[in-house]
């Protein structure tokens, strides 16, 4: 193994005295007063603090210059974000040899996440710095020698790993070279960088689970340090530690499903100005005249969002029928009903409605953001229920846009097209529910639902979405193991392995795919093992976990298998499912107490009698069950 | 000057830097003593010192406090300048 560089001699640490001994005082003393030294004693003494329920994420830095400080800034960001991030740096400039050498520490170290951060003006030190001593056609081949060199790490990485891979761009130069002609000339410097950065952006669109890290606007926001650039290849100022890393606490959230869902706002004087009680339709502040306008520009990053596939939800204390004139009849209003999940306007406090609205969409607490502009409320969601998100609205209305638009929470590994139609979902959602009141019997419920279930084995195309289910699913979770797309389509091409998924559909309107199992080789032999069984939240309680797990059980017996094994792996989320296989008459706990077994054709595992449809895949031998 | 509380805010962001106890520090405290004061660290404590008291080092000076005494002399020459030009412009990197 060939080790990165620098960390050879590593001292024992020593009990400096000085650091808090708790991790939420620890993060409150780094944001007193961020200095670089606070961040490094911080990130120490987190690595013993760390709670080990806390997803674990390993980072690998390949770079061309020094980054040393980003090791502290990128623990003690990704500890605000409740994840343990384990940093590995590469040698000085061994990107290539790092990603390429068979042997080498990157893919010992199995990475979640690959940062290569490589500086221009060290990659091609005469492209950058005499630029003009250059012609139009050596200048053309320094760049292109740059992008085809960060293609080739990249693509080696991708062969070998399933790791996120986050590419910094390149900085441009902080003065023109040519003056006015730097930024209208194709051929300027300037203009080479940027279309450098732009074959970049295609790296990353063509291939999967690949960012850019937009160094070319944190440097110029906040320049480079100069001194230390010179003195020791060291350009990271403070500040840009500080923006970097959270570019990359984004990217770490993203990877162990942390990020959130649902932006729940408040009415009066957050959607619009004035209260509608009082002020009544006309009167409230909304609409082109400033600061209506201000209060229209919260609504379109609303609506924005939702369209990234975020909830929206409002949570006010209003008569229900005073915030539905609006929704319904104001000129000026962005967000209408049909834009909303979920929604309690009442006089109940907003922690219960915050639980009401969570429950509603089937989410955790930790999936809600909430808006307001009123300090008392904000105050008392973040004490009653520390794990929503609180956004206090600045003091003045225009800057409320900004405040919603800033939110770097919601971003998902891997946007798809399931994401963009999940609002839509939720809406059919709100119109099963209207239907399930109308009926006496939940089973007659059921039954009228007309639900079709289609199972389904791993391709390529529905790859993305199931890994997608296994990064976010927390509750109907039973085993909570985190995949990305490559894993999944590496891990089915093994042998005694198989990766099935569910969709369902009904007369509201096509769900998706919705649920995963995964059958691995047990321990023992003609023993299967289910790796993986999960059930996105928006369908609990229709049964259509039975019918997984009876699919489950036909294709293990179909592959060979005489028995089959199911585990139960605790965390904070997923309470409900504790005992789902001894329910379903797994037996015998083995080895643990967390572990069920059931041999295959003993028990019944039959799916709930009001399916109008159950279609497993066409080999295998039950085929389709029509009713 | 530099008075005592200067003195402990200085003993505090080297000992974060380089793990040590501040109270352990002192005029024999150096690069050649401590096992943490490489290069690397050398520039991650100049720039925390900076941000902490909102001054900068010359480039000539940074390459030259490589011991505790001299770091505590040029911080307190500069604090003796900031104290003495009250209409001084604002440093850069003040917290």
């Amino acid at each position: 193994m060939v080790a990165p560089g620098g960390e050879a001699s590593k001292v024992p640490a020593r009990v400096t005295g000085v650091v808090p001994g708790d991790v939420e005082s620890c993060l409150a003393w780094v944001r007193e007063k961020p200095t670089i030294s606070r961040y490094l004693a911080a990130s120490r003494q987190l690595r013993s603090l760390t709670p080990p329920t806390w997803p674990r994420v390993r980072v690998a830095v390949l770079r061309n210059f020094t980054v040393e400080p980003i090791e502290a800034y990128i623990c003690v960001k990704g500890a605000s974000a409740g994840i343990a991030v384990d940093v590995q740096i590469g040698g000085y400039d061994t990107a290539m040899r790092d990603s390429l050498i068979t042997e080498s520490w990157l893919f010992d170290y199995q990475p979640d996440v690959v940062i290569i951060a490589l500086s221009l003006e060290n990659l091609a030190p005469t492209f950058f710095n005499r630029y003009l001593t250059l012609s139009a056609s050596q200048a053309s081949e320094a760049a292109q020698q740059a992008a085809s060199f960060i293609r080739r790490i990249v693509s080696a990485i991708r062969e070998r790993t399933t790791a996120t891979i986050a590419i910094h761009n390149f900085a441009l130069p902080r003065h023109p070279l040519e003056g006015l002609a730097e930024t209208s000339s194709m051929t300027s410097l300037t203009s080479r960088i940027r279309s450098l950065n732009q074959e970049l952006v295609a790296l990353a669109s063509g291939m999967g689970n690949v960012f850019i890290v937009d160094f070319e606007r944190i440097a110029e926001r906040t320049p480079i340090d100069v001194r230390n650039w010179l003195a020791a290849r060291a350009p990271f100022t403070p500040l840009i530690l500080q923006e970097l890393s959270d570019v990359y606490a984004r990217i770490f959230r993203a990877r162990a499903g942390r990020s959130r869902k649902v932006l729940v706002l408040d009415c009066d004087g957050t959607l619009w100005g004035g209260i509608i009680g009082e002020d009544h339709i006309g009167g409230i502040l909304l609409g082109e005249a400033y600061p209506g306008s201000a209060y229209v520009g919260l609504q379109e990053a609303a609506l924005n969002l939702s369209k990234r596939g975020v909830l929206l939800a409002l949570c006010s204390a209003n008569n229900e029928a005073d915030v539905d004139e609006v929704l319904d009849h104001h000129p000026s209003m962005v967000l209408r009903k049909s834009d909303i999940s979920a929604r309690r306007v009442n006089w109940i406090d907003k922690a219960t409605n915050l639980r009401a609205i969570a429950s509603d969409l089937n989410l955790g607490l930790d999936s809600l953001v909430f808006v307001d502009d009123d300090p008392y409320q904000c105050e008392m969601v973040r004490t009653l229920l520390p794990t929503v998100l609180v956004v206090q609205l600045p003091p003045e209305p225009s800057e409320y846009r900004a405040a919603i638009e800033s939110l770097d929470c919601f971003d998902a590994v891997g946007l798809t097209d399931e994401d963009r139609r999940r609002v839509e979902l939720y809406k059919d959602a709100q119109a099963r529910e209207a239907a399930r009141e109308s009926y006496v019997s939940l089973d007659g419920y059921y039954r009228s639902l007309e639900m079709v279930a289609e199972v389904g084995r791993i391709d390529e195309i529905s790859a993305t979405r199931i890994a997608q289910l296994t990064q976010k699913t927390n509750q109907f979770n039973l085993t909570t193991r985190r995949y990305t797309a490559e894993q999944l389509l590496s891990l089915a091409r093994r042998s005694g392995v198989e990766i099935l998924s569910i969709r369902v559909r009904d007369r509201f309107g096509d769900v998706g795919l919705v649920g995963v199992a995964i059958i691995v080789p047990g321990v023992h032999a003609e023993e299967a093992e289910i790796d993986t069984l999960l059930l996105s939240c928006r369908v609990l309680g229709r049964g259509l976990e039975d019918v997984l797990l009876y699919a489950t059980a036909i294709q293990a017996k179909e592959m060979g298998y005489r028995s089959l094994r199911g585990t139960y792996a605790p965390t904070a989320r997923n309470q409900a499912v504790a005992t789902f296989y001894p329910d379903r008459g797994f037996n015998g706990q083995v080895e643990d107490d967390t572990s069920w077994i059931v041999t295959l054709g003993q028990v019944e595992l039959e799916p709930p009698a009001w399916f109008a449809t159950i279609a497993l895949p066409s080999n295998m031998r039950t085929g389709a069950v029509t009713r | 000057m530099i008075g005592a509380a200067e003195e402990l805010r200085l003993k505090q962001v080297l000992a974060e830097i380089f793990e040590l106890d501040p109270s352990t520090i002192d005029g024999t405290t150096s690069s050649d003593n401590v096992e943490r004061w490489d290069s690397l660290q050398h520039i991650s404590m100049i720039v925390s010192v900076e941000q902490e008291f909102g001054v900068r080092f010359s480039e000539e000076e940074m390459a030259e406090l490589l011991n505790y005494e001299r770091l505590r002399s040029a911080l307190a020459s500069k604090l003796t300048l900031e104290a003495s030009s009250p209409l001084r412009d604002h440093q850069p990197g003040a917290p």
